[in-house]
């Protein structure tokens, strides 16, 4: 949605959402039908992601955006240059950067932040770590969370089905902003006393958390859908003839057969993440200074599109990019999952 | 259907019940205290003790539970003597920061935010199914690339950034737009429009990338089916084939996320209300948070609250409507 | 005065991607050197200042809407809830005090009678009995006169414990034990009328009686403390929202957090009044705006911001922007009456050396540069701001604005002491408590971050036993002399358990006898002294780190004529200025 009232509320197309999810996108008897030797569908989805361009350049981006975050460390080794120094003697009497657009030197490849004179690059390799890391770990918590409980809906049918599906819309109706700016100082002050500076790790942890138990409900629903869906098929039966405990069925059984969607739920849900972390730094709960953090650079620079627009176009040029790629990825893996894609 | 709304009905009772709870219960665990906040600087204890007591913080909390809900159905008054404040039934509280009933501020912010996202909303839907639809039926044509082109960017963009992008180009380097502001419907529809239509734009441009992603999905799923062939297989015009029967089919999940979006949204838009200096219901919301305005906020989250679960409910009726497929129990 | 509610909050704007970059930008940055401007407030009892009307301003015709744009509503209007300089302004235009300054814009600052004929008389000599004469004609809103007793009344209701937002001077000196209103409430559910030393012998005469001398008087009676307020039209709570006018405009609608309207009161008489012109017809402040969205609009001057101006800086972010033709001219810029100080709380840090070696280490420059440099301020050397009368430069430890890390190693001895920084968590504070940080921790010392929420902020530093050692405050006098900033903020008999001033909690007793000296001096000699106090804190307790004096930087449209910044609020003036036909 449009703004951060709420978190994602994932609304992939050709994925209708609620009330009775869409069923059977990565149905498992449905084998490969015009291929001569014979296929798994994940073989198949794999071969046709392969063979999609745009599902390859935009793997390839976020590659070189995760290799480039995981190796920030070293190229502050080698520039010299960590990403809370200040070269405020390069700011003039407005504190903006002397010289040429926004600074650019052999330097500072990408010039200074106005203001505090940090080297950009290095607060946007640096930052980009964190912004990945807060929605990988988000994404894949709601998952975890989601599956988690939407397994067990599906499964357990009757009050206890009826009890998740009320607590999805409880989740769903009540406010996340609300929730995420009164509980991050409250947690903060119940660990840390008042002298104590909470580690960065800890308010990343605190926004993870908060992303996680807001957007469950997605693939809760998705999930329990296809259980529902899944349990009184064959295989399921002839399982459970044979004598298999419930966790074989859940394990062994279900989860191999849902894992497609909830794939794809995640990689949407990633760039989602991004995205809603940077607007956190609006209402001031994102990721506190001084770690670098993509979210809050972008938030600090769009102010200063007209004055020092260098500044303002490297984080949002590199956050469109990201979001993008995922986007990208997220619709081809989708496309390629689904067996009567002819894309 | 009548028993399924009023089940319904019941369970968003319970919910809002809880919510409310919630929300009491989150705010006292803040470790400022409002009296402190509203009391300001020159403050002794006694003067702490005294708002407090003015605002009914002083009571144990199931007792200002108790209050808060009866308030809503008899109104209560606050404070003592000379100083008493009256606030009528149906009473969320009474901030005293604005010295004034908070359902006053409610009926003062919501229309704000509710032309917003009405406004934006009939631009998103237009815009968002008929793209998607042209580029479903264009399906491989440049035209196609280009609509998905677009609401790719759309929809990687966000609100924070396209707007304020659009807000220089239109407002500050050009003045071709006046800068946002909220004039009543009522007052002079003219300026009312034109005061959101930045707003609207925005809104309706990242928004309907993703309705046109969603219903050119939906369309071609729908234009492969059996009773799409049959329609054209019986001679119908393509017109009325697409239309009177893909259309119709492909909606259904359009309406169920428009109306889930619909619903969030007016409950406020606060980055939206931000960047456009528009007084709405989710700037009332984050203000009244930072500044611990208790009542506001109670009253604010329930507000979003009754509208999503309104939105819920009636997103299922349409389902209904829509797709004579769909029996509610 | 306490710290401005200078919101530093979101920026918030929008500009081009387009355009700029292409050109190199030079250390000049913008504008030339700001010449610290010395107060040159005096009382005046000549009759031609004290003479109503208001001299009229060359070229400005009457009528138009002015609008002021302001980023949150104001806490409180009620002239007993009313302490912060934008909310004195707009008050000001809604009810007269008995004094209030006169300007012209030249910088010439003039304390003179408003209600009152003249500044007050001092009428035995020992500043003790002070006697004010009403002007004749002088009405509300509805046409009825002003009369003594409304102004006996408006200053007993800011005894009430409901409405005590506003200063207490005046209270604190009518009954000087203990807590202001200790003794006596205000006159709600059965207190009586007046406070003990508070006589109207007539509808047209009032007279203060402290059991001290007040030598301050006239200036402690040009706050809003004093402004009339009829028994009859008392709203309590509500009169916040719209005080019963004395002055040239009245309330016409207040939205709380959108709009504040005020239209002529007809029943204003120019001649009665020497310090207002009123030229506009209506004046309209709007709340709600970022900083950034304000000062774009300013800047782009559209044409229906061009009567607007706003008392909100510029954000960094857009300053770079206001050097341009045609929008340069347009900046009212200036220092103000604020000193900001990195205080360090010496319960905590009781060693004066590690005070002294801060004082060698803070990069200054740093701090500034984070939130806007020049156009926010300049280096401070000194406690009181240059406004303040009688202010000398000085500087105890001369070192470079940047810091002197030789000096700072010396001094730490090979210590690393463990400091927590305290900040207000609005963006640019936090840059700027990241500046901070970053400089001490290059120089040694090991400091840790703590955010505070921004609304409970000072009261966090205000409590007596707060957590932390370093914290940046503001705090500007309430008249330009240095007895509203050396004992409020520095005397140790001013500490109490909340709400303090004095956040370094400097407790000496020899700065305290220091204090009762001055002020029992002559009024003459009490600017040199306060000044010289002023640096034996600096010289022989260090309690804080002087860091810049602030400074404005305002913007308003091009049909707003004579905007001039006020010496006496440190924001543009309302009083003589005028919307261009």
């Amino acid at each position: 949605m449009s703004d951060l009232s709420h978190p994602p509320s994932l609304t992939a197309p050709g994925d209708p959402a609620a009330p009775d999810p869409a069923v059977g996108v990565a149905g498992a008897p449905a084998a490969g039908r015009r291929e001569i030797i014979g296929r798994s569908p994940n073989q198949l989805a794999w071969l046709r992601l392969k063979r999609d361009r745009t599902a390859r350049a935009s793997a390839l981006t976020l590659a070189v955006a995760a290799l480039v975050a995981l190796g920030a460390p070293l190229l502050g080794r080698l520039s010299g240059i960590d990403p809370t120094d200040k070269f405020v003697d390069r700011l003039n009497d407005f504190g903006m950067p002397i010289g040429y657009a926004g600074g650019i030197s052999a330097d500072h490849w990408l010039g200074l932040e106005p203001g505090s004179g940090r080297d950009i690059l290095l607060q946007l390799v640096y930052g980009l770590r964190t912004s990945l890391f807060i929605a990988f770990a988000s994404a894949l918590l709601a998952s975890f969370i989601g599956v988690a409980v939407g397994v067990l809906a599906g499964w357990a049918r009757g009050w206890l089905d009826s009890a998740v599906n009320w607590l999805i819309d409880l989740t769903l109706a009540f406010p996340f902003l609300i929730f995420a700016l009164a509980v991050i100082p409250i947690l903060q002050d119940r660990f840390y006393t008042e002298r104590e500076a909470p580690p960065p790790a800890f308010r990343v942890a605190l926004i993870i958390a908060t992303f996680g138990l807001f957007s469950w409900t997605y693939t809760a629903r998705l999930v329990r859908g296809q259980v529902i869906s899944l349990r009184e098929r064959e295989f399921v039966e002839a399982a459970r003839a044979a004598g298999a405990g419930t966790g074989h069925l859940l394990f062994r059984q279900l989860l191999p057969n849902i894992w497609a969607p909830i794939l794809v739920t995640v990689s949407l849900n990633v760039p989602q993440f991004i995205a809603i972390e940077a607007a956190l730094a609006f209402v001031n709960i994102g990721v506190t200074e001084p770690t670098p953090d993509l979210g809050r650079m972008i938030y600090n620079s769009i102010g200063y599109v007209a004055s020092d627009p260098w500044y303002t176009l490297f984080p949002g040029l590199t956050i469109f990019l990201l979001v993008l790629a995922f986007n990208l990825l997220g619709d081809a893996l989708r496309d390629s999952l689904d067996p009567r894609s002819t894309r | 259907m009548l028993r399924f709304v009023v089940r319904r009905l019941l369970v968003a009772a319970v919910t809002l019940a809880v919510i409310s709870l919630v929300t009491f219960g989150l705010f006292f665990a803040v470790p400022s205290s409002p009296a402190k906040v509203m009391c300001g600087k020159n403050c002794t204890a006694a003067d702490i003790a005294q708002v407090e007591r003015r605002l009914g913080i002083d009571q144990p909390l199931p007792r200002q539970y108790a209050e808060f809900v009866k308030g809503v159905f008899v109104g209560r008054t606050y404070g003592e003597g000379d100083f008493r404040q009256d606030c009528p039934a149906p009473c969320l509280g009474y901030s005293f920061r604005n010295n004034q009933p908070v359902t006053s501020i409610i009926v003062q912010r919501a229309p704000v935010t509710f032309s917003i996202v009405l406004g934006g909303a009939v631009l998103w839907l237009t815009l968002g199914v008929s793209l998607g639809m042209l580029s479903a039926l264009r399906r491989g044509t440049a035209l196609d690339r280009a609509a998905i082109g677009v609401t790719l960017a759309g929809a990687s963009m966000q609100v924070y950034f396209f707007g304020l992008i659009l807000l220089y180009l239109l407002v500050y380097a050009t003045g071709l737009l006046p800068f946002p502001n909220y004039t009543p419907l009522t007052e002079n529809p003219a300026r009312w429009a034109v005061g959101l239509l930045l707003p609207w734009m925005t809104l309706g441009f990242l928004n309907s990338a993703l309705y046109a992603r969603l219903a050119r999905a939906q369309m071609l799923e729908t234009l492969s089916e059996d009773f799409v062939r049959t329609a054209r297989a019986k001679g119908l015009s393509a017109r009325q084939v697409h239309t009177r029967h893909a259309l119709r089919a492909a909606v259904t999940p359009i309406v169920t996320i428009a109306g889930l979006d619909i619903g969030t949204s007016l409950g406020g838009t606060f980055i939206t209300e931000t960047i456009f200096g528009l007084q709405g219901l989710g700037k009332a919301t984050v203000e009244a948070v930072q500044f611990l305005n208790l009542p506001v906020v109670m009253a604010t989250v329930l507000l979003a609250a009754v509208l999503i679960v309104i939105a819920n409910i009636v997103v299922d009726v349409l389902y209904a409507v829509i797709d004579p497929r769909v029996r509610l129990s | 005065m306490r710290a401005r509610t200078r919101t530093l909050t979101g920026v918030l704007s929008a500009a081009a991607l387009v355009a700029a970059g292409c050109s190199a930008t030079t250390d000049g940055g913008g504008g030339g050197d700001e010449k610290a401007k010395t107060q040159t407030g005096s009382i005046s009892y000549e009759a031609a200042d004290n003479q109503g009307p208001a001299k009229a301003v060359d070229g400005a015709k009457a009528g138009g809407t002015l609008t002021v744009m302001q980023n949150s509503d104001f806490e409180h209007l009620d002239p007993a809830r009313n302490y912060v300089n934008v909310q004195q302004v707009t008050g000001g235009l809604l009810y007269r005090a008995l004094n209030g300054y006169k300007e012209d814009g030249t910088g010439k600052l003039l304390l003179v009678g408003d209600l009152a004929t003249n500044p007050g008389k001092d009428v035995n000599n020992d500043c003790k009995v002070w006697e004010f004469t009403l002007r004749d004609g002088v009405k509300y809103e509805d046409g009825s006169p002003v009369t003594s007793k409304d102004v006996a009344y408006g200053l007993a209701r800011s005894f009430a414990a409901n409405l005590n937002e506003g200063p207490h001077y005046i209270q604190q000196w009518l009954y000087p034990d203990g807590a202001y209103n200790a003794t006596y409430k205000g006159p709600y559910d059965g207190g009586k009328a007046t406070p003990d030393g508070v006589e109207t012998p007539d509808d047209r005469t009032i007279r203060f009686t402290f059991p001290q001398p007040h030598c301050d008087l006239p200036y402690a009676a040009a706050l809003p403390t004093t402004a009339p307020v009829p028994a009859a039209k008392d709203t309590r709570a509500n009169y916040d929202l719209r005080p019963f006018s004395s002055g040239p405009y009245k309330v016409k609608s207040y939205e709380r957090d959108v709009a504040l309207e005020l239209e002529r009161n007809p029943n204003w008489d120019p001649k009665t009044d020497p310090i207002r012109n009123a030229y506009p017809d209506a004046i309209r402040v709007t709340f709600g705006l970022e900083q950034a969205q304000i000062a774009e609009r300013l800047v782009a001057d559209a044409p229906a911001d061009q009567a607007a101006l706003s008392w909100t800086d510029v954000p960094p972010a857009v300053l770079p922007r206001t050097t341009a033709a045609g929008v340069a001219e347009r900046v009212v810029k200036g220092p103000t009456q604020y000193t900001w100080v990195l205080s360090i709380n010496t319960q905590r840090v009781t060693d004066l050396t590690v005070r002294r070696a801060l004082n060698y280490a803070v990069d200054k420059d740093a701090a500034l540069k984070a939130i806007g440099g020049q156009a926010a301020g300049s280096p401070a050397t000194t406690l009181m701001s240059p406004t303040t009368a009688g202010w000398q430069k000085y500087d105890v430890f001369n070192a470079p604005v940047t810091g002197d890390r030789a000096k700072v190693t010396e001094l730490l001895a090979g210590k690393k002491p463990k400091l927590v920084l305290a900040h207000s968590n609005t963006e640019l504070r936090t840059q700027q408590a990241e500046a901070i940080r970053k400089n001490l921790t290059d120089m040694g010392f090991d400091i840790v971050m703590k955010p505070i929420d921004s609304t409970s902020y000072y009261d966090e530093i205000g409590r007596k036993d707060n957590p932390y050692d370093l914290y940046l405050s503001g705090w500007g006098s309430d008249w330009p002399t240095g007895s509203t900033v050396i004992p409020p903020v520095y005397d140790g008999r001013e500490i109490v358990d909340e709400g303090n001033n004095n956040v370094s909690y400097l407790n000496e007793p020899s700065v305290s006898a220091e204090v009762d000296r001055v002020r029992n001096l002559p009024a003459a000699q009490q600017d040199a002294a306060w000044m010289a106090l002023d640096e034996k804190i600096m010289r022989e307790y260090a309690p804080v780190v002087p860091c810049y004096y602030d400074a404005t930087y305002e913007l308003h449209g091009s049909k707003v004529g004579n905007a001039f910044l006020s010496d006496a609020f440190g924001i543009i003036s309302l009083n003589g200025i005028h919307v261009k036909q």
